[in-house]
């Protein structure tokens, strides 16, 4: 058994350029054979499905893309010898890139002569391109045994002959074109060895290494056996689904699809922790959560990339896929995640642990596959999900119970902050999860025109969110995707919501943390796991909390930028910014913001007489994401928003202090900001407390300033600010001071109270006791605005549209106005037709057995809708008879 | 008090003008200041706002007074303009150094003394004026090798001693000393640059506290003297209305020989000896740079007694200062600076209206114009607030204004016993703090609390209208502030430093990794 413990130091820039007193020897090669073992598992079990699957163009594609990577990586193994326990260093990494496009190109002209005449060019052209993440780990691993650059290219080019000559052997026996497995499978194994090895020395920057330090780092590498059988089990794990094609008058072409599809979130929830996060591979508990978020939001977002493939990519239709596709990517995507942990647990020395679990999962997997009830891809899906869910879930136990120095912050660090900020994390993200679900109310207008635009494919989703809601269309994006996946109820609809204010707690004490401190971090998780609005936000399928989280992951990504200046830092900075302007209305206010800091920063270091070259290269860069996801939106909502939507009516309830002249409704929002919606009775006396603010502003006199302080204010008033100015001014859509417009200021808010609690309490003792102190008053709040805030009667249509949806059958006809209440009685009742009024002609519906006229009055403007409305109820009435009318501000009337 | 722990020995840790760019937006934002105050005082004058004629009529009188108070300070600020320091004074000039002493202790002393032994330039006389006829620091003084002078009585207080030896002294040049002041090596080579104007009667310097970073009172009231000496001085200087602070200075001896000396009828002795200087045409100088280093009083008794005197003396010289033959530029400055010991009564007034509001029903103003009050005042207060956070460079802090408006009861005690023309007595300013609870110095604010306090009980009982809650919010915000200003003599015990920074520093934004 081999046992090796390694004791690195960072940064070792002088060991890096020393030759290598291993140089390879005969020995290494038994050491990289266990690399082997994934290849060889993922290859005998696409061999096995082959037999199967004979004649499916698609999953011969898979087949390919496997045998290419599994002789590709023998090849290597076998002419080198490779050593998964060397640390990598970046320069070779560099070098093993360039490598590694040198070698596409090659491919490309060597192939391509050879392959477009059998009508095979595409194929080869990804082929090359498979090569820059095919060819970086075995490239990288050799570079750094330091055995010379000869040596180095012999091995890479005796590869690529191999993967060369076995590729088109194999693709002149396929006929399709379809590139997705070749491009998916010859990166995926790479991504799991560079997410396990060659991250160990990652330098100072990264998403949390505030203290960058020469402090020894040990990694303890154990069982490399068990390791590398671990890492070929989950690598296994999406290939085991065409088990299911074993099945009697199974559907294969489906099932392969599925594998395909599902390997696309599984590949990106698995680079994408690589490629932002460092240190993820070296066993550091700092870059866990990180990793795991990266991991969770690119898995979520290729999810729904998966989604829209069959349609693009593979001419499968959605009905073919139905919800199997969508189950599948979340449970590839889960995997992808367990992966993170795997490599987490390896590196800490757990790898026999690891194959236990993994092992238990592949045996569930496996033997529900074969023995489950239901159709082929019904059982591969379900097995797949429950192994995938049984893996994340025992690896995150095993993680958070194993090692406590991710969950409790050694005594020498801890300095004055909390220790036990892992444990308390785990907890407030629980318990933040605990009440969005309890907190969840029935689906009202709002809301229904999520259900509405949700209804149709895709790319209505978009055409129909541009010009029907007042925000970009990344949420409904989103609540679509959920909607595949879980159908049409509530919980679907509102789960991107509910998912982004779970996600947002430890993004809160990332950003505090970045920005102050692990007190302020762990204040400004708290207050935002319980802060009413934010609870508010998660349970609406509205824009709301997807903006939120991601006007602090842009703030988050911003503060990384600047400080590390990694051109990845830059970019993930860019593609935030850009996923937030498509998220919500006033995003670019935050986003300014935002830019306006970093400029600021590279004037001062400009002024320090620093090198801003890099940094600025790396601005523009964010800053052209940004643009190009702005332009496009501009362009297809034809400015800045459909110019008539319904204003939000969320904040139609009794607190809602919105059109009046007087400074108090802007007051009221702010504090609804941290406090929530509560009855009058209540808003009122909060406001009466406003000369607490004076106190505030006196409190804070002669404190010492930070930059960080004006940027969150300015963060969290300048939407506030730029609603008042267009009030003011009189804009064409004349925003209220809805709480959903501000958005992205209530997180800013969250995290000015965290520091607030820390500036007043100061060591951690005091903090942790205003703290809890702060949680309880909005835990009050947050029960208030559970148990007594509801919609002003005269907005409130649910009651009689719950009547309406419960009465009326199919044959029966509703007809309402205005427009707006049409979204909640269709969602109410699908089956039943429904009619605006005035929509269409308003003559008699005499096919209908019976007719409902349903009116809100004060959901539009009464002088023109009370004479429509009565006169439409004076025709009908002239036809049929009336049954029934009830109601005041919202009637109904029945005819039969 | 050794050496090795002597905090007035250590460099100062501050600088007056500390603003910097700061200052300049501070001045910058006085333009936005006047408006605002405007907007409000129109809004608050306009008719029909009155609801209480009394109560509103002691509201337009406190904010009027306050804000004739605010419009000098920001009228000072506006008057700022940088000067580059003078080169310095190099001549042999004799500069007699008096350093009064009454019954403080030697290790007080001894350092200030063998400090004015190493001042440079000048040929320095020093003088040590013992009020307390001590022989321990007859023994020191000669120890150091310095005149030791002890006179038969101690009529006049500090400034019968400094007159006594004024008369017994000759060098053109007279520089005083409290028996606390560690001068700098330089104190004499700096300020006697400035007289190269004959006009020139004395040059001021800050009076700087070094143990300021002990916290409690030292620190507060620190916090207080830095936004005089930092900010406000500068701007006198420039408006040629810098009075004398007693320690710190050197005085032309033709100008004081003309004045007679110090007067000796005056709790302020040197506030009065400013204006006469003023009235007979004098000038005078102010340099912002830390000369001296000396001890700020560290209880609150102490402190209190500091400001009853000042107060009293100040408060006193209100009828000279109006029947003056001063140039008005310079009355207006001594105006405001004796009538700033009644802001306590404005801070009284404001006490008084949520307990009059919440007993009887009455407020100063009408009830529907609550929200416009806030729309009006807001924007007045809050840019009034950064004004002076960035004029003080950041140094005066809320427990600076805490502790001024824990001590309002000095202001109404001073103005009333001046108005009742009690002769009072000079207190020498203790010098070493007090240990245990101080009860006595805040019994006033105390019982303004508990009155606050428990009308706040009382009427959140009776009613929780949003009136109602509206104004124990007013008073929660006094008791807040008032006891935050009491809270070091609550506390009791001797101030200790303030405990170090977290050990989390946080990380500054442009900061690079």
């Amino acid at each position: 058994m081999l046992r090796v413990v390694k004791t690195i130091t960072r940064p070792a820039p002088a060991r890096a350029r020393e030759p290598d007193a291993g140089a390879p020897r005969p020995e290494h090669w038994a050491r990289g054979l266990p690399l082997l073992a994934p290849d060889l598992a993922g290859l005998t079990v696409l061999l096995l499905a082959a037999r199967q699957l004979e004649g499916t163009p698609l999953v011969r594609m898979v087949l390919f893309g496997g045998a290419l990577l599994a002789v590709r990586r023998a090849a290597f193994v076998a002419w080198t010898g490779t050593d998964p326990l060397v640390p990598s260093q970046s320069a070779n990494r560099r070098r093993a890139v360039a490598m590694a496009v040198c070698l596409g190109l090659v491919v490309l002209a060597v192939g391509l002569p050879l392959a477009i005449p059998a009508g095979q060019g595409l194929a080869v052209a990804a082929l090359a391109l498979a090569f820059l993440p095919a060819m970086l780990t075995p490239l990288e691993h050799q570079a750094l045994r330091a055995c010379g650059s000869s040596s180095t290219t012999m091995s890479a080019l005796a590869g690529a002959a191999v993967t060369l000559v076995v590729g088109l052997a194999l693709l002149a026996k396929v006929p399709s074109a379809t590139l997705v497995p070749v491009v998916a499978l010859a990166a995926g194994d790479p991504v799991s060895l560079l997410l396990a090895r060659h991250r160990r020395h990652g330098g100072p920057c990264g998403l949390l290494p505030q203290q960058a330090s020469s402090t020894p780092v040990e990694v303890r590498r154990r069982s490399p056996v068990s390791a590398a059988v671990a890492s070929m089990l989950v690598g296994a794990m999406p290939l085991v689904a065409l088990l299911a094609t074993l099945r009697p008058s199974s559907d294969k072409t489906l099932i392969g699809a599925l594998v395909v599809l599902g390997l696309f979130p599984l590949l990106a929830s698995g680079i994408a922790p690589a490629l932002v996060v460092r240190n993820v591979g070296a066993g550091r508990r700092d870059a866990l959560m990180p990793a795991l978020l990266v991991s969770a939001t690119a898995g979520s977002a290729v999810v729904l990339v998966a989604l829209v493939a069959p349609a693009l990519l593979l001419h499968l239709s959605d009905a073919r896929l139905g919800l199997h596709a969508a189950y599948f990517a979340v449970a590839m995507a889960g995997l992808g995640m367990a992966q993170v942990l795997v490599h987490q647990r390896v590196a800490e020395g757990a790898a026999r642990t690891v194959l236990v679990l993994t092992s238990l999962a592949l045996a569930l997997q496996v033997t529900m596959t074969l023995t489950g009830r239901g159709t082929a891809a019904d059982v591969a899906v379900d097995a797949s999900v429950a192994a995938t869910a049984m893996l994340l879930v025992s690896l995150a136990i095993a993680t958070a119970v194993s090692a406590p120095v991710p969950l409790v912050v050694p005594v020498e660090e801890a300095g004055d902050g909390p220790r036990f900020v892992g444990w308390a994390l785990l907890g407030l993200t629980v318990a933040a999860a605990g009440l969005r679900l309890a907190t969840a109310r029935d689906i009202w207008l709002d809301e229904a025109l999520t259900a509405r635009i949700t209804r149709g494919s895709f790319l209505s989703v978009v055409n129909a969110a541009s010009s029907a809601d007042a925000h970009p269309p990344l949420q409904m994006v989103l609540a679509w995707a959920s909607r595949q996946a879980f159908g049409p109820g509530p919980f679907a609809l509102r789960l991107p919501s509910l998912v982004a204010g779970i996600l947002l707690v430890p993004l809160l004490y990332l950003t505090a943390k970045e920005l102050y401190d692990r007190r302020a971090g762990m204040a400004a998780a708290a207050i935002g796991a319980v802060a009413p609005p934010l609870v508010w936000f998660s349970t609406q399928a509205r824009p709301a909390s997807v903006a939120t989280l991601l006007a602090v992951a842009a703030l988050l990504t911003m503060l990384c930028a600047v400080r590390c200046g990694r051109p990845s830092d830059w970019v993930l900075f860019g593609l935030v910014g850009a996923a937030l302007v498509w998220s919500h209305q006033l995003a670019l206010v935050h986003l300014a913001v935002l830019h306006g800091a970093v400029v600021v920063a590279l004037i001062r270091r400009r002024r320090g007489q620093e090198r801003v070259l890099p940094a600025l290269g790396g601005w523009l860069v964010a800053l052209g994401l940004v643009a190009a996801a702005a332009v496009p939106l501009l362009v297809l909502r034809s400015g800045l928003g459909p110019p008539r939507v319904l204003p939000p009516l969320e904040y139609a309830t009794a607190a809602a202090p919105g059109g009046e002249t007087s400074v108090f409704p802007l007051i009221g929002s702010l504090l609804s900001g941290v406090f929530g919606f509560h009855p009058v009775s209540v808003t009122s006396r909060l406001l009466a407390l406003w000369p607490l603010g004076m106190l505030a502003g006196l409190a804070v006199l002669g404190r010492s300033r930070s930059r960080q302080g004006p940027l969150l204010l300015l963060l969290a008033t300048a939407p506030v600010a730029v609603i008042l100015m267009a009030q003011l001014l009189g804009a064409p859509r004349r925003p209220t001071f809805a709480i959903g417009w501000f958005a992205t200021a209530v997180p800013a808010l969250v995290l000015v109270i965290g520091r607030g609690v820390t500036m007043v309490g100061g060591r951690w003792p005091r903090t942790r006791l205003l703290t809890v102190a702060a949680v309880a008053v909005l835990l009050v709040a947050l029960v208030d605005q559970t148990a007594r805030v509801h919609p002003l009667r005269r907005f409130d249509v649910t009651p009689v549209v719950a009547e309406v949806a419960g009465t009326a059958r199919p044959g029966d006809l509703v007809v309402y106005e205005p427009k707006a209440i049409g979204d909640l009685l269709r969602y109410k009742a699908p089956d039943v037709e429904m009619r605006a009024l005035g929509a269409e002609p308003d003559a008699a519906p005499t096919p209908h057995r019976r007719v409902f006229v349903v009116a809100a009055f004060s959901l539009t403007n009464p002088d023109r809708s009370v004479p429509r409305v009565v006169e439409y109820v004076k025709t009908l009435g002239a036809e049929r008879s009336l049954r029934s009318e009830r109601g005041r501000d919202v009637k109904v009337w029945m005819f039969e | 008090m050794s050496d090795a722990t002597d905090c007035r020995l250590a460099p100062p840790t501050w600088r007056p003008l500390q603003g910097g760019w700061r200052l300049r937006v501070a001045r910058l934002l006085t333009i936005v200041n006047v408006p605002m105050a405007i907007w409000y005082l129109s809004w608050l004058l306009a008719p029909g706002r009155a609801g209480h004629p009394v109560l509103y009529g002691l509201l337009v009188g406190a904010e009027l007074f306050n804000m004739i108070q605010v419009l000098g300070f920001w009228w000072t600020l506006a008057s700022i303009r940088r000067r580059p320091p003078k080169p310095p004074f190099t001549d042999a000039v004799a500069v007699d150094v008096f350093i009064p002493v009454y019954n403080e202790s030697v290790e007080i002393v001894e350092p200030t003394v063998a400090a004015a032994t190493r001042l440079r330039t000048a040929q320095v006389r020093v003088h040590l004026l013992d009020d307390g006829g001590n022989p321990a620091m007859e023994a020191m003084a000669r120890r150091h090798g310095v005149n030791y002078v002890c006179r038969p009585s101690n009529e006049g207080a500090k400034a019968g001693n400094i007159n006594w030896a004024l008369e017994r002294t000759d060098a053109p040049f007279v520089a005083i000393l409290d028996c606390d002041h560690v001068a700098n090596p330089r104190f004499l080579e700096v300020t006697l640059a400035y007289f190269d104007d004959d006009r020139v009667a004395f040059v001021q310097t800050p009076q700087y506290y070094a143990n300021h970073g002990q916290g409690g009172i030292a620190e507060t009231s620190w916090a207080q003297q830095t936004l005089f000496f930092g900010t406000i001085a500068v701007g006198r200087d420039d408006l040629g209305a810098m009075f004398c602070c007693g320690t710190n200075v050197v005085f032309r001896r033709t100008a004081l020989e003309a004045m007679g000396g110090f007067p000796t009828d005056s709790l302020t002795e040197d506030f009065e000896l400013s204006l006469r200087l003023h009235e007979q045409g004098w000038k005078s100088r102010y340099v912002p740079e830390v000369l001296a280093s000396g001890l700020g009083p560290e209880d609150m008794a102490s402190y209190a007694s500091q400001q009853l005197r000042w107060a009293r003396g100040c408060l006193s010289a209100l009828p000279r200062i109006i029947a003056s033959r001063l140039p008005f530029k310079i009355r207006l400055n001594y105006l405001m600076s004796a009538a700033f010991w009644l802001t306590g009564w404005t801070l009284l007034i404001y006490m008084s209206f949520p307990v009059v509001r919440i007993l009887t029903g009455a407020q100063p103003v009408t009830v529907a114009s609550v929200d416009q009050f806030l729309v009006h005042w807001a924007p007045y207060f809050a840019t009034g607030l950064v004004t002076v956070s960035l004029a003080s460079g950041g140094t005066y802090t809320f427990g600076a204004f805490a502790l001024q408006s824990a001590n309002f009861w000095v202001h109404v005690v001073a103005s009333l016993l001046t108005l009742l023309r009690r002769k009072g007595s000079f207190a020498v300013t203790p010098k070493e703090g007090a240990t245990g609870r101080q009860i006595k110095p805040i019994r006033f604010p105390l019982a303004a609390c508990a009155i606050l306090g428990g009308v706040a009980v009382y009427g959140l009982t009776r009613d929780q209208s949003p009136a109602t809650v509206n104004n124990v919010a007013f008073a929660l915000v006094h008791i807040t502030v008032l006891f935050s200003g009491m809270w070091p003599a609550l506390r009791g015990g001797r101030a200790e430093p303030a405990p170090e920074a977290v050990a989390e520093p946080a990380p500054s934004l442009g900061q690079t990794r």
